[in-house]
């Protein structure tokens, strides 16, 4: 935490020796960086929002009956940004954050002798800041960020409420959105798999299938939403080769890193070629996890677009999985569309309470889904599929 | 705000175009390069003139519909030609 504020304190700069009660700032409208700030908030959005939540904590076999998160993403993009201020103009570089919060239950019921389904609802907020420095305490970058992204978790549990809350001023936007379901179990053996079909506010009509964890896994391919963000892992989960090396999970992952899109220059009839320019990210990743009880081991080298180390982790934890922190370095390749230089980035991960609590700064997780992120930030708190893997492994050592 | 920062987003301007138009990755790269390589940043402070006009060049290069893009395609100097700033604030390497 005491690295978070250090951290944004540093990357304050912009107006600080003339705060916002003397300025009145605008980010330069057109430039490349605000399309980007478009792209981060659909991907936000995306990624935290109501349907994530319930594919990662609600739908899974394993899953948990309620669920919430609040997730903030700090230093996702800097834009150009003049401030008329009382003793003149001033030029900056202003940073962008982006909040996140979600609620969703699985409320259960029996149907016959053997068969289970199970409604499901989320909700979201999501949304972008921009800060600049003022004498105001409730202005604080952390304290209002962290406060938007709680404030949503009550109105997630009224997805209905999705379409009165949608606002954009600039940069900075605020959206809802919502999802109701049924989640049916296979009726001969329903730890085999589920099919769930529902309505999400923001994209119409959903389904997802959810199958037994298996050795091999592949269920990232079948949820509608995960292949709209064109991630998919092929590999194997959970080997135990000898019982002190702990568990071996290998396996390959494709990620599209798609370029922003200037929609409003783009006639409808070029849009469709507007499909095809993604970055492929071709990764293999070898995770030894609970080493001697204590100690985990990831890397992760890319294939494609060149060949790199993507990411390197040592981490430590307790046997309990109370507290678990990681430290290790990052790289992504250069991508100019973004304007981003790449190269390697020293990186953490703390996660406490069972990952309830995790702090992260450059991720490699958080660089592929905003890759034009400089130095990112990453605080969330609540319940997520790791926070769930972390409580079993806590069970079950 | 680095001066030169205006002369950066030129480049990021033309990569993402280039790439958003024609889903190539590496031309990308090459056109940010070569407007590395080959032009010179004339922009010193970001006081002398606001930051905002001088904008109006990348703003200019990211509003090039894919038929510009195609038609400029590696040359640097028929991309600058989308606004007059762009003649202000990025000289050819070796030009007077």
């Amino acid at each position: 935490m005491i690295a978070l504020f250090a951290g944004l304190a540093m990357a304050q700069g912009f107006l600080d020796g003339d705060p916002l009660e003397d300025c009145a700032p605008r980010v330069i409208a057109g430039t490349p960086g605000v399309a980007v700030t478009q792209q981060a908030t659909r991907t936000n959005a995306q990624i935290y929002g109501a349907v994530a939540l319930a594919e990662d904590t609600l739908l899974p076999l394993d899953g948990v009956p309620v669920s919430f998160r609040a997730s903030n993403i700090y230093n996702v993009n800097r834009l150009p940004t003049v401030a008329a201020c009382r003793y003149g103009q001033r030029y900056g570089m202003a940073a962008m954050d982006m909040f996140a919060t979600s609620a969703g239950a699985a409320i259960p019921f029996k149907v016959g002798e053997e068969g289970e389904l199970r409604i499901v609802y989320a909700g979201s907020i999501t949304g972008t800041l921009m800060h600049f420095p003022s004498h105001t305490w409730a202005n604080n970058r952390v304290f209002s960020s962290e406060a938007m992204a709680f404030a949503g978790i009550g109105l997630g549990y009224a997805p209905f409420l999705a379409p009165l809350i949608d606002r954009e001023s600039g940069p900075q936007t605020v959206a809802a959105d919502g999802m109701l379901g049924l989640q049916f179990f296979n009726p001969w053996d329903p730890e085999l798999g589920a099919l769930s079909l529902g309505y999400v506010y923001s994209s119409g009509l959903y389904s997802n299938v959810s199958v037994a964890k298996l050795k091999v896994l592949a269920s990232a391919l079948l949820t509608q939403e995960l292949s709209e963000l064109a991630m998919a892992k092929l590999g194997f989960y959970g080997i135990v080769a000898a019982e002190v090396l702990g568990r071996s999970h290998l396996y390959v992952r494709r990620k599209l890193i798609e370029p922003p899109t200037a929609d409003q220059t783009v006639a409808p009839q070029q849009q469709i070629t507007l499909l095809a320019p993604r970055v492929d990210l071709h990764t293999v990743h070898y995770e030894q996890r609970n080493i001697g009880g204590w100690v985990d081991i990831d890397v992760t080298g890319a294939m494609t677009p060149r060949v790199f180390l993507h990411e390197g982790w040592l981490g430590v934890h307790d046997p309990t999985h109370m507290v678990d922190v990681r430290v290790g370095v990052t790289e992504l390749p250069a991508l100019p569309w973004y304007g981003i230089d790449g190269g390697r980035k020293l990186s953490y991960d703390i996660r406490a309470v069972y990952g309830f609590v995790s702090l992260s700064r450059n991720d490699a997780d958080t660089l592929t889904n905003f890759p034009y992120a400089q130095d990112a930030i990453h605080l969330q708190f609540g319940v997520s599929s790791e926070a769930i893997q972390a409580l079993r492994d806590a069970r079950n050592p | 705000m680095e001066p030169d920062q205006v002369c950066s987003d030129v480049g990021f301007a033309i990569s993402a175009r280039t790439m958003e138009c024609t889903g190539d990755p590496d031309l990308a790269a090459a056109r940010d390069a070569a407007l590395t390589r080959d032009y010179r940043c004339e922009v010193r402070s970001v006081e002398d003139v606001p930051i905002d006009r001088y904008y109006h060049c990348p703003i200019a290069v990211y509003d090039l519909g894919c038929k510009a893009v195609e038609r400029n395609g590696d040359d640097l100097d028929l991309w600058l030609e989308a606004s007059w700033v762009c003649d202000v604030i990025l000289t050819p390497k070796g030009a007077e």
